[in-house]
């Protein structure tokens, strides 16, 4: 599944958001709920890195963004534990 | 049209009348005859236009389904002239079409509505003339799926949910109910192919994990909590720990992970220890879903 991984949660927040601006979402005519596109996974760490799963509209990505896309998170990205 | 308060054509809704005392929430495909606000706010997937979906005359969601208050200019008067049906006029000319639910609204009167306003966490409806069933009842199908409600208060135990389910699969950690993350969390799960409640601790359930439509009460209160399905006797031993629930999130864990894949139509969620009624409640909850 690929990710877009962002160095904060709220980078990966803003970019969300700008997406679904992109794709029209109720949200950002004032009319609706719906306002962001992708899943977002966090880090569990002091300093969280975030990350955007984009298994949808890759339409909406830069092709930056596009060949930036991973298809595992980072090595060393710490996962919280269950439960 | 919606039936208004008070004028009931059936008894399928009549859950609440009975057992009214300590609702926190309520969220069901059947509406309760006390509500008579709409059951969901859907998004067409083709267009991503938004609609309040009410419940039918029988209190159901179906294709008649009253659907208004559109994010964008729609004709459609039903669910299914919404979603271009066939058999129902095609009146935004969408084509086939899907919807998924953006907030499943809360019949308790509380206002605790569970929402989400990202695409990819919201469950599914319909799609393409079809209704998601379980059997023969309208169901939500979470898979990587979540809805969500905050709040800056916990309640603290105990607490008892009532809930019909059904999942998609046996293995893993996968929970349906869980906090908002914020506070205290109190977990219904499918645990190490069990059947689990968990409030800082699981609980020893001897109830193997399956993919069958359930209803599931549950009781929190530490040592003394406590997990009937279908009507059986408990099947919980040993402390299933003693948080608080703050908020409430259906589908996954509070982060969107260990997600539910399976279809959900009622959780009903009290305070308090409502064992001593439990027969009851479960009575009315399987006399609409026939579940045993």
């Amino acid at each position: 599944m690929p990710f877009l991984i962002f160095t904060t949660y709220e980078d990966a927040v803003a970019r969300n958001d700008e997406a679904g601006k992109d794709a029209g979402l109720a949200y950002h005519h004032g009319t609706g709920v719906t306002r962001f596109i992708w899943a977002t996974e966090v880090e569990d760490s002091n300093e969280p890195r975030a990350a955007l799963v984009i298994d949808r509209r890759q339409n909406l990505l830069t092709n930056y963004e596009t060949a930036a896309l991973v298809n595992n998170l980072p090595a060393d990205w710490q996962t919280s534990p269950d439960p | 049209m919606f039936i208004p308060a008070g004028v009931t054509a059936s008894s399928i809704g009549d859950l609440l009348d009975h057992f009214p005392t300590s609702v926190h929430s309520a969220f069901s495909v059947r509406r309760f005859n006390s509500y008579t606000g709409f059951a969901a706010r859907i998004r067409r997937t083709t267009d991503d236009v938004e609609a309040d979906l009410y419940y039918d005359d029988t209190g159901d969601l179906s294709f008649d389904s009253p659907v208004s208050n559109f994010s964008a200019s729609s004709s459609s008067t039903n669910l299914g002239e919404f979603m271009s049906v066939d058999g129902y006029t095609d009146q935004d000319s969408v084509g086939d079409t899907a919807s998924r639910v953006v907030t499943w609204k809360d019949q308790s009167g509380n206002g605790r509505d569970v929402t989400n306003a990202t695409e990819a966490y919201q469950p599914l409806l319909f799609n393409i003339d079809t209704l998601t069933t379980q059997n023969g009842v309208t169901a939500f199908d979470f898979a990587s799926d979540m809805l969500q409600h905050s709040d800056a208060s916990s309640y603290s135990q105990p607490n008892t949910y009532i809930a019909v389910v059904q999942s998609d699969g046996t293995s893993g950690n996968v929970y349906f109910t869980d906090g908002d993350g914020s506070g205290g969390r109190q977990l219904m799960t499918h645990s190490s192919n069990y059947k689990q409640l968990w409030a800082a601790a699981f609980g020893a359930s001897s109830d193997a994990s399956d993919t069958d439509q359930h209803l599931w009460f549950c009781v929190f209160d530490g040592t003394n909590s406590n997990m009937h399905i279908d009507g059986g006797s408990n099947v919980m031993t040993g402390n299933a720990g003693t948080q608080a629930q703050s908020g409430l999130t259906i589908g996954a864990r509070y982060s969107g992970s260990n997600a539910w894949n399976g279809r959900i139509q009622e959780i009903i969620y009290y305070t308090g220890d409502h064992e001593a009624t439990r027969a009851g409640m479960e009575f009315d909850v399987n006399r609409y879903y026939s579940i045993y």
